[in-house]
């Protein structure tokens, strides 16, 4: 009956689809941010930017990419300047850059299956491990392995060339595994001489380094 | 890695394979769209098992990290998000506005309402203004300024109608935002009583106001309602909805707005509402 109602109901249908991505949004954020509460922050600023702006989303296009770019743009914007471990991201962003659009290792983004490593860990430990890869890489490792968007899609929300993203996303594989390599080898599951991956010496020591700094308290509120 | 001698020459070698087995590991390939690289993982156990094993990592990658969002997650969630962000949004306006804080109540609810309420929501908008007694936004005393005034801020021909005639003096004005759209509270005063009035610029004629179950005395509908014990009058003049708020009874106030008919106010802007040829019930 109503002209302004139909108004009213299209933005109440955008704001419910929209609403029905909040928990994926919510893990994306923890894992970025690393906290709680900054997790829920910026959730919230993605679903205030996303109501306010609603008029800029094509529909029938993909909404929770639409989301998901939001949410990556306001982390870039808002938390990531803040992060502590920017060096160590563009140390190892350059030589992954220097690699052009394929890394020499993009056949080998996994290590040996036969060591099954992440079948050993826990589901959190998992988790944590991954907190602990850069911010850039497991940026893109977050948006492909556990929200499924394709590599022409993380591009898109990340402004970048789709390059950028596969050496970033195997990178930020191989740099996980060598971490589930560090904690395999601290619980005694793996020897490091017997069971070696490539690079993982060095890694080791990355890590090592990474867990001194989160035992300290150094910015890393979700280290395990 | 090694390349088998067995494979069919019209495969690829292992190092021709190998930049492609990430891509097609991850599924950026259509089916069919690499029969080359598909025909040489038939072949080759040792690329095809980096393939499998490629997949197998990425599964169990995003169901550990999913299980452990799941188990991350704050209780009520949802709900406090929706709550958060309902409150931010309605903070946002009102600070835009320069609004007193009791307002925003009015439209929390004013958010989530369905199609069908849209009139009502003018009527509880209007109503919930109504009780706010604070501050005007713009003070005068002279329709004719707050009416230059509303203009300008709104972006489109605001009538403030005057009620000289019976005594009723306009107090000043207020800017308030309903469901995004501009719209201004004019707040009277009689010797016993106050009025307020609320205007919504409606040019698209999107609030439609007609209702078959009205009357219509002059072929245009008139609203009258009783609300928390305050009357509501609404009705349309060209492209603006108001809709009037009072303590006064029905009869009273629309026989105000009658009796301001029959004398026409100084501007003659004022376009009397219709009454209804049969009594409204209230």
């Amino acid at each position: 009956m109503f002209g302004f109602g139909s108004q009213l109901r299209e933005q109440r249908d955008f704001e419910r689809q929209a609403l029905e991505h909040a928990r994926a949004l919510y893990g994306l954020a923890l894992r970025l941010t690393r906290r709680p509460s900054d997790a829920e922050d910026m959730v919230q600023e993605t679903f205030l930017r996303a109501f306010r702006f609603s008029e800029r989303f094509e529909p029938g296009t993909n909404l929770k990419a639409w989301l998901f770019r939001i949410l990556t743009n306001t982390f870039i914007n808002k938390y990531r300047r803040q992060a502590k471990e920017r060096e160590l991201v563009e140390g190892v962003e350059q030589e992954a850059v220097r690699q052009q659009l394929v890394p020499d290792d993009a056949a080998l983004p996994f290590v040996d299956p036969e060591h099954a490593l992440i079948d050993r860990f826990m589901s959190d430990e998992v988790a944590a491990a991954l907190e602990q890869v850069p911010v850039d890489f497991r940026t893109v490792v977050l948006l492909a392995d556990v929200h499924d968007f394709s590599y022409r899609e993380i591009a898109q929300m990340l402004d970048c060339p789709v390059g950028t993203v596969m050496s970033r996303l195997y990178r930020g594989r191989r740099i996980l595994q060598q971490i589930l390599f560090g904690y395999a080898v601290e619980q005694g599951i793996l020897h490091p001489e017997r069971d070696g991956v490539d690079g993982a010496p060095a890694d080791l020591e990355v890590y090592r380094r990474r867990r001194a700094r989160a035992a300290n308290g150094e910015g890393d509120g979700g280290a395990p | 890695m090694t390349d088998d001698p067995r494979r069919p020459v019209t495969g690829l070698t292992c190092g021709e394979a190998q930049p492609l087995l990430g891509l097609y590991a991850d599924g950026e390939f259509e089916p069919g769209e690499q029969p080359a690289l598909e025909d040489h993982l038939a072949h080759c156990a040792e690329c095809s098992r980096k393939v499998h094993a490629g997949r197998a990592f990425r599964v169990r990658l995003g169901q550990a990290v999913r299980e452990a969002d799941a188990l991350a997650l704050p209780p009520h969630f949802a709900a406090r998000l929706g709550r958060r962000v309902s409150h931010t949004r309605v903070a946002h306006r009102v600070g835009r506005m320069a609004l007193p804080l009791a307002a925003a109540a009015a439209l929390v609810g004013f958010l989530t309402l369905t199609s069908s309420d849209a009139l009502t929501a003018v009527a509880d908008e209007s109503v919930q203004r109504h009780a706010d007694q604070g501050s005007v936004d713009f003070a005068s005393q002279d329709a004719a300024v707050l009416e230059r005034i509303l203009t300008e801020r709104i972006g489109h021909s605001l009538r403030v109608p005057q009620f000289g005639a019976t005594g009723m003096a306009v107090r000043g004005a207020r800017l308030v935002q309903l469901h995004d759209r501009p719209a201004a509270q004019v707040v009277y005063r009689t010797a016993r009583a106050r009025i307020s009035l609320l205007a919504v610029p409606d040019p698209q004629r999107q609030l439609d106001l007609d209702d078959e179950r009205l009357p219509r005395p002059e072929g245009r509908p008139l609203h009258v309602a009783r609300k928390n014990g305050l009357t509501v009058v609404i009705w349309r003049q060209s492209d603006t909805v108001y809709s009037m708020v009072s303590e006064l009874g029905a009869p009273e106030l629309v026989r105000l707005l009658l009796d301001n008919g029959q004398r026409p106010p100084r501007r003659e802007r004022f376009e009397r509402p219709p009454l209804p040829s049969v009594p409204v019930s209230f």
